[in-house]
């Protein structure tokens, strides 16, 4: 049974590990200073008792704003009115989003179902919340990509791969 | 992510038509199930 707890100090993720570099470096040198300083921010830390912290994520609120031809994306506490092609001032629905941020499951206990698991609390977080879709920034690069992890799980891409960039844009229908 | 290059454009052409269908898919599943309560109560009524 995973415990999900949410956290305002990254303080005990100090031996925690996912093996991932980039991630790593973040987690151990900016996840503290950005829970701390920004509130839009939600932190949580995921442990199973007998195993300890077994993964974290942080995730944030957004929204699609359908501007009929596209959607455009928010961030939690914007204005949803903008100025169209025609200059003058629209507004248009709006379906929030569930942001995740970063997730990351202990170097150790990865390929043992635990993300799979995480993904199906962070839907009902979604629900639970109103909104509509869990949103990522999947990460990939020559070493490794998330990429196959959300698309096996339903996610679908919001643009097309590039070269130019470290992620992939992904959506999923909660 | 912080500190990774990430492209948050619009979201465009056949990526808005998925998220679209994504969307009016909920829309339809709502109605039907209106629709489907809306008949129990007409069954229960006769």
């Amino acid at each position: 049974m995973l415990r999900y707890s949410k956290e305002s100090s990254a303080g005990m993720l100090k031996e925690f590990e996912c093996g991932i570099p980039a991630m790593d470096s973040f987690i151990h040198e900016a996840l503290d200073t950005l829970i701390k300083n920004d509130t839009r921010y939600n932190f949580y830390v995921v442990e199973e008792e007998g195993v300890g912290i077994v993964a974290m994520f942080v995730t944030s609120r957004g929204g699609f704003l359908d501007r009929d031809e596209e959607f455009e994306e928010l961030s939690f506490g914007k204005p949803w009115s903008y100025i169209g092609k025609d200059s003058q001032m629209h507004s248009g629905m709006m379906y929030p989003t569930l942001e995740i941020d970063y997730l990351a499951v202990r170097n150790n206990l990865r390929n043992k179902g635990y993300g799979s698991k995480i993904l199906a609390e962070l839907s009902k977080m979604a629900q639970d919340s109103g909104c509509y879709f869990l949103t990522v920034d999947a990460y990939h690069d020559a070493e490794y990509s998330a990429i196959p992890f959300y698309e096996k799980r339903g996610f679908f891409p919001l643009q097309e791969l590039s070269e130019d960039y470290d992620t992939l844009r992904m959506a999923y229908r909660v | 992510m912080l500190g990774m290059k990430s492209n948050r454009g619009p979201i465009k052409g056949t990526f808005a038509k998925k998220l679209r269908e994504q969307i009016s898919s909920c829309r339809t599943e709502s109605l039907s199930i209106k629709g489907q309560t809306q008949a129990d109560t007409s069954a229960k009524s006769s």
